[in-house]
Parts: C-alpha cells; sequence; structure tokens
C-alpha cells in the first residue's frame, strides 16, 4: 500500500511541469497516495451520509441503534481510521496540506472520532435518541470530509 | 435505565442526548479553532477571534451543566442558552451589518451559517428541553 517511494519534491501546488489550475478532473493528482487520499475522502463521505440515513430511519422508526448500525459504525471507522493513517503518511512525506498541517491533523482526528463517539453515547440510550444521535454524528463527519477535501486540495 | 440518578434531574436522557452531542460537537469545534487562530493570527481579525472564545466558553459551560444534571444545573444552563440567543443574534447581525468590522470569520457569523445554522438553532431547542425537563 505505502510502496509508493516516489519522492515527490515538497510543495507540490507550486509551478510545476503542469499548469495548476488547468487539470482537467479538478484533482490535482500527483501520486497514488494522493489518489487514495482524495477516494477515501469521497468513500467515507457516501459512507457517512448512508449511515445517518439509516440511523436516522431508525430514529424514525422508533427503534434504538442495533447490532447491525454499530457494524455500519464499525466500517465508517475503519475508513476514517484508514483516511487518518493515509493522511498521517502523506505529511511524513513532504506533501502540504494547502491550509496547513495543523488544521489537516487536527481534522483528520476529529472525522476519526466522530463516530464511535455517538455510538458510544447511544449505548446508553436506548431509544430513538441514540439512534438520532448516532445520525448526527455521521453527519457531522460528512461535513468534516467535505471540510478535509478543501484543506488538502484548497 | 438505571434508577441510581437519585435527587439530581438528568438532562441527558432522550432528546437531551441529541442536544448534548451537538453541544459537545460545537465545543470541540469552537475551542480547537480558538486556540488555532488566537495563537498563530491573532493579529489578523483581534474581534472576530475574541467572540469565537466567549462562544467556545459558553458552548463548553452548557455542556457542561448538562453532563452534571441536577436542578441548579438546569437553571444555569436555560440562562446561558438565553444568553447564547442573544450573543447569536447580535454578533450575527453586527456581521451582516458591518462586515467591515470582520476581515476574518467567527463562530456566530451570519448567525453561524458556517455551522449549518446550528449555532441559532441550539439555544432554540435547548431552552424547550430544559423548561420541559423541569416538569418530569
Amino acid at each position: 500500500m505505502a510502496k509508493a517511494t516516489v519522492r515527490r519534491p515538497v510543495g507540490r501546488r507550486g509551478p510545476g511541469p503542469f499548469p495548476t489550475g488547468a487539470s482537467a478532473s479538478g484533482l490535482s493528482c500527483r501520486n497514488t497516495l494522493d489518489v487514495m487520499l482524495v477516494a477515501l475522502t469521497v468513500a467515507v463521505s457516501v459512507a457517512a451520509l448512508a449511515l445517518a440515513a439509516w440511523c436516522g430511519f431508525a430514529a424514525y422508526r422508533d427503534q434504538p441503534t442495533k447490532d447491525w448500525h454499530f457494524i455500519g459504525m464499525a466500517v465508517v471507522t475503519v475508513l476514517a481510521f484508514v483516511q487518518l493513517v493515509i493522511g498521517v503518511v502523506q505529511l511524513a512525506r513532504g506533501e502540504d496540506p494547502a491550509e496547513g498541517s495543523v488544521i489537516f491533523v487536527s481534522y483528520l482526528i476529529g472525522a476519526f472520532a466522530a463516530v464511535p463517539a455517538a455510538g458510544f453515547l447511544s449505548l446508553a440510550e436506548r431509544t430513538r435518541w441514540g439512534s438520532a444521535t448516532v445520525a448526527a454524528g455521521a453527519v457531522v463527519l460528512a461535513v468534516l470530509e467535505v471540510r478535509l477535501y478543501d484543506i488538502w486540495g484548497g | 435505565m438505571e434508577t441510581g440518578t437519585v435527587g439530581r434531574t438528568r438532562l441527558v436522557q432522550g432528546p437531551g442526548l441529541l442536544l448534548v452531542w451537538l453541544y459537545g460537537v460545537m465545543s470541540v469545534g469552537a475551542v480547537s479553532r480558538t486556540a488555532f487562530e488566537i495563537s498563530t493570527k491573532f493579529d489578523r481579525a483581534p474581534l472576530a477571534y475574541t467572540l469565537s472564545g466567549v462562544a467556545a466558553v459558553v458552548y463548553v459551560f452548557i455542556t457542561y451543566t448538562l453532563v452534571r444534571g441536577g436542578e441548579t444545573a438546569r437553571k444555569a444552563a436555560l440562562v446561558c442558552c438565553g444568553g447564547e440567543l442573544v450573543g447569536v443574534l447580535t454578533v450575527g447581525t453586527w456581521t451582516v451589518v458591518d462586515p467591515a468590522a470582520f476581515p476574518e470569520a467567527t463562530v456566530w457569523s451570519g448567525f453561524g451559517w458556517g455551522y449549518l445554522f446550528i449555532p441559532v438553532l441550539l439555544p432554540v431547542t435547548g431552552m424547550l428541553w430544559l423548561r420541559r425537563s423541569r416538569r418530569s
């Protein structure tokens, strides 16, 4: 996974061989990990929204979070964790997020923690409101992902 | 539900859990944002960053009172939610009327549009919940 050892120069958004603004895809991807990071951002967002809809539906039907919901939370959390690892690896390789590494890492940690924290709260609240809280946590995660995309790519 | 909570009104139950979760998220968001802004670039927009700090303190305090529970905490939270609403409306109006005073955004800019308007909705739902939990 992390075998891409081609070291790119620091400041990938500088005036390199490619005109930065003119990339047709809009995703200025210069290496595999960069592609993975963007792909994961999209994947986590979609998964988070699906989880929000699912738990929101459970709340609507007056049901608490059940085993299957927790499995769903686990999947989303694993995705967010992989994103956290790849993000940190990217920083270690000398890549520079558009809005700075402190903000980038803070958001990565927040994104990783949001759903487990809400899931933990829902363990003690065995009513529809536990499900509603997890749904809210998943929406928070989706919003964090949108911000992460901006923070990384500018 | 456990019955070991003698004497203290539990505020974190039912809708209160969702409320405390949102207040918790806003606390973490506002505190970390303010800490970053004040420590790295305070000179750029002192007013906006100070107001973010005020918002952060309010969020942390309300979260704490909600988690703690009890009648005193309930009243304190109720007063703070009122203050929070006044703060959001004042700062929100201020940023709309006089944008020049805010070279950078603050948490309550434009009634909290940067946070999906949660800052203006939270105190209202908070006050409704806190008024209701007195009777139960």
